[in-house]
């Protein structure tokens, strides 16, 4: 036998109280006990009858005068249909069948009194609403997005949490058609105690109503759509922001109200109970049940079997899956359970509760905006990549990851994840978001992968440059270790370019002397650049507003020769090369149209 | 006058050679000739000492004159730059001989082509600039032959009489002596008639 039935084993406080007091309206009072003028009960109530409506509870009040220093006992008496909470003291608190239709007798007399000396009349009459007839079964399963393998609170004691998230998830879908997963991992960021008795940590134990309190103060369900959102197993506390593992608040739920209700069980028989239960079911509500210290929800029952015995709820858990809890859930026999057991006074061991009412503010309509952020875009590689959309709009959200445009197969989760990149994974990323109102693109991030032990390299050739105004050179990039060899060119300074894409390119100087850089940067890493300093000289040597044939003359001076006046020796230099050769008679011919 | 039937084709063909475009085959005058129709150019020469322009005398009196650059017969010099203004009007640079540019290489400096020597020239709204320069390392003693030719030519409508050319003010001519250094020089002109 399961642990779990270990709890379960049947209390019969209830039973036996009732069984007392049925024993103290009947049993003979004891004359010698009975004092012939002594202390009288009267009611506090300014009514003797009531008429109570199915299932409702009332508290009745008696009082004890003229009691000497021995107050004596009062003791209660039920006849008819209903239920007590006890059966001794001057208050009870009865509570009317479910069914209705009934008339009951509720008396207080004092201990060792011959006849009851007060009474109340009980009607209730019979439900107008009579309740519906119920399904054999009812599965509430199909409203999760259940993940079984990822339901798992690991070494947390957060079953609480998972408990309230999952009825919330089914809330959320069945209220306003959205199914969706909320976030485990965002409660625990919001969670801080409410009372000196609350565990300091989320990963204490909890009441159920602590989840819906803090939800509701913070105003916001996160859903697991949110790239940060992924439960982690003792992830308490969080992850410091600088890890980039805070949550996002987008995309979110904003909560206008949100209430757990509890079923009052302690009045009801155990038939009673799993009616109510069933019916709750039947309206779609799940039920977070607490067994003893633990947390789960009953997603559903199964009593198609004629053997009321083999009737059962189905328990949606928390501790992951197992032999016996495939899917995360498993089967509670109804007939296993007494439900009104209490592990003291007033502690029940079984709580039921529901969400009621979840009222959200939804989002306008309309397709979500999204935006990419990423730690590094420049890996090295064998380095994993990690890419993660933050959303706005109204969830849930879908993602598609996209790669230069085209989908990525089996991409489709909040955060892109790459284990160990290649050279050919760098490129331009963006994630499509959809929800169920449009659907758009991110702007693109560029993820630059450099080849293993082959550093990215990018080289100019010539790697500088010295021409004759007016004259033109052309350059080419090499661009190693990128996998792509696409430059993108830029002039700083005066000139013309032909192509800033082309490679090679060709650089026009213009006709005034200057010093202009070109640069080259890689397609696919803009930060990956080389620079080329362009020397431009002027054609006109010696400076006297004109270049002609008297500056030909100069150059012819400098022609080959190894000695001279320095400033022409360099001026007419104009390639640079550190002599006046035929390369430099040919421009400036050339550049001044001067060949005959 | 009897004029050839190829005569009007080859003058439209010296125009336009006139105007910088393509360079048609330049037939030499012969002087037993008759005088072409349209205006001629005669040149007297200047005094044969220093650099000086003296006419082919094949061309004197024709439509296209030749003019040789001579220097002073012995100096040391490694090429020479000047500039000359005409009166665009009535005259234009031509190509001295058939397959040249505006300058032929004398063949001084180089040999008798413009690739063995650095020659530029250009010409524009009568002003032409040429540079003739050696491209060897040692320097060469000028003699007696031309060191570069060039050419005029009368336009159509070019009136007669007397011709106003000059080497403009603010273009001082030079030649590069032996030790590569620019010296200013002295470049006589003759007299250049439209006739």
């Amino acid at each position: 036998m399961s642990p779990l039935f270990h709890r379960l084993l049947p209390g019969l406080r209830w039973t036996v109280c009732l069984l007392l007091c049925a024993t103290a309206v009947t049993s003979p009072a004891d004359p010698g006990q009975a004092p012939a003028e002594g202390p009288v009960l009267r009611s506090r109530l300014s009514a003797s009858s009531y008429t109570l409506l199915p299932g409702q509870c009332q508290s009745f009040l008696v009082a004890v005068e003229g009691s000497g220093p021995v107050r004596p006992q009062v003791r209660w008496s039920l006849t008819g249909g209903g239920a007590l909470d006890r059966c001794e003291g001057e208050a009870v608190e009865y509570r009317a069948p479910r069914a209705g239709g009934c008339t009951a007798v509720l008396a207080a007399s004092l201990a060792g009194a011959a006849a009851p000396t007060v009474s109340f009349a009980i009607s209730v009459p019979a439900d107008p609403e009579p309740a519906p007839e119920l399904p054999p079964a009812v599965d509430l399963l199909p409203l999760l997005a259940l993940d079984p393998a990822e339901r798992d609170q690991g070494a947390c004691n957060n079953c609480y949490a998972w408990a309230v998230t999952a009825a919330l998830e089914m809330e959320l879908n069945v209220r306003y058609g959205i199914r969706d997963r909320l976030s485990i991992q965002y409660f625990h960021s919001i969670y801080r105690p409410l009372s000196r008795t609350d565990p300091a940590d989320p990963c204490g134990a909890n009441p159920a109503s602590l989840v819906t309190d803090l939800y509701r103060a913070d105003g916001k369900l996160v859903p697991w759509s949110n790239p940060h959102a992924e439960y982690r197993a003792g992830g308490y506390p969080r992850v410091p922001a600088a890890g980039g593992e805070t949550i996002g608040l987008l995309p979110h739920y904003r909560i206008e109200q949100l209430s757990l209700h509890q079923i009052a069980t302690h009045l009801w028989s155990d038939a009673e109970i799993i009616a109510e239960l069933k019916t709750r079911l039947h309206q779609r509500k799940a039920i977070i049940f607490k067994l003893g210290g633990h947390y789960a929800v009953i997603v559903g029952y199964d009593a198609r079997d004629p053997q009321p015995a083999n009737h059962a709820w189905v328990v949606l858990d928390s501790l992951g899956t197992s032999a016996s809890r495939p899917g995360a859930t498993y089967r509670l026999a109804m007939d296993r359970i007494d439900y009104n057991h209490q592990d003291g006074p007033g502690r029940f061991s079984y709580t039921f509760e529901y969400i009621d009412p979840l009222l959200l503010r939804l989002q306008p309509e309309g397709p979500p905006a999204s935006t990419i952020t990423a730690e590094r875009t420049e890996l090295e590689e064998g380095e994993p990549l990690k890419l993660v959309a933050s959303v706005g709009g109204r969830p849930p959200v879908r993602y598609q990851w996209l790669k230069d445009g085209q989908p990525l197969a089996g991409q489709t989760g909040s955060i892109l994840r790459l284990p160990a990149v290649t050279p050919a994974d760098g490129g331009a990323y963006a994630v499509q978001a959809s929800n169920g109102t449009g659907s758009a693109a991110s702007e693109s991030l560029r993820v630059v992968v450099r080849a293993a032990g082959q550093p990215a390299n990018l080289t100019l050739d010539p790697p500088a440059a010295t021409l004759g105004a007016g004259g033109s050179r052309r350059f080419t990039a090499r661009l190693t270790g990128l996998g792509d060899g696409r430059v993108r060119w830029s002039l700083g300074g005066a000139g013309e370019l032909d192509d800033p894409e082309a490679n090679p390119v060709t650089f026009r100087a213009g006709r005034a002397a200057g010093t202009p850089v070109l640069t080259a940067r890689a397609q696919v890493d803009p930060a990956l650049a080389a620079s080329a300093a362009i020397t431009i000289k002027t054609l006109d040597f010696n400076g006297d507003g004109s270049a002609d044939v008297l500056d030909l003359a100069l150059l012819a001076g400098a022609y080959d020769a190894f000695r001279g006046d320095p400033h022409y020796l360099e001026a007419a230099d104009l390639n640079g090369d550190g002599r006046v050769g035929p390369e430099d008679a040919e421009a400036f011919l050339a550049l001044l149209e001067l060949r005959p | 006058m009897i004029l050839r039937p190829a005569a009007p084709l080859f003058l439209l063909g010296l125009l336009a050679a006139c105007g910088g475009a393509s360079q048609p085959p330049v037939a030499p005058a012969p002087a037993a000739q008759a005088r072409p129709a349209g205006p001629v150019l005669g040149y007297q020469n200047p005094p044969a000492t220093g650099f000086r322009l003296e006419v082919d005398p094949a061309s004197n009196h024709t439509r296209r004159l030749v003019l040789h650059l001579k220097g002073p017969g012995g100096l040391t010099a490694r090429g020479v730059a000047c500039f000359l203004q005409v009166d665009p009007a009535r005259l234009a640079w031509c190509p001295p001989a058939a397959g040249a540019g505006l300058v032929r290489n004398g063949g001084t400096w180089g040999l008798a082509s413009a690739q063995s020597a650095l020659i530029g020239a250009k010409a524009a709204q009568g002003l032409l600039q040429l540079g003739v320069f050696q491209r060897e390392a040692q320097p060469i003693k000028l003699g007696s032959a031309p060191l570069a030719s060039i050419a005029l030519e009368a336009l159509p409508e070019a009136a007669q009489g007397p011709v106003e050319w000059n080497l403009p003010g603010d273009r001082q001519p030079v030649y590069l002596d032996g030790e590569r250094q620019l010296q200013p020089l002295t470049l006589a002109l003759g007299t250049l008639t439209v006739e």
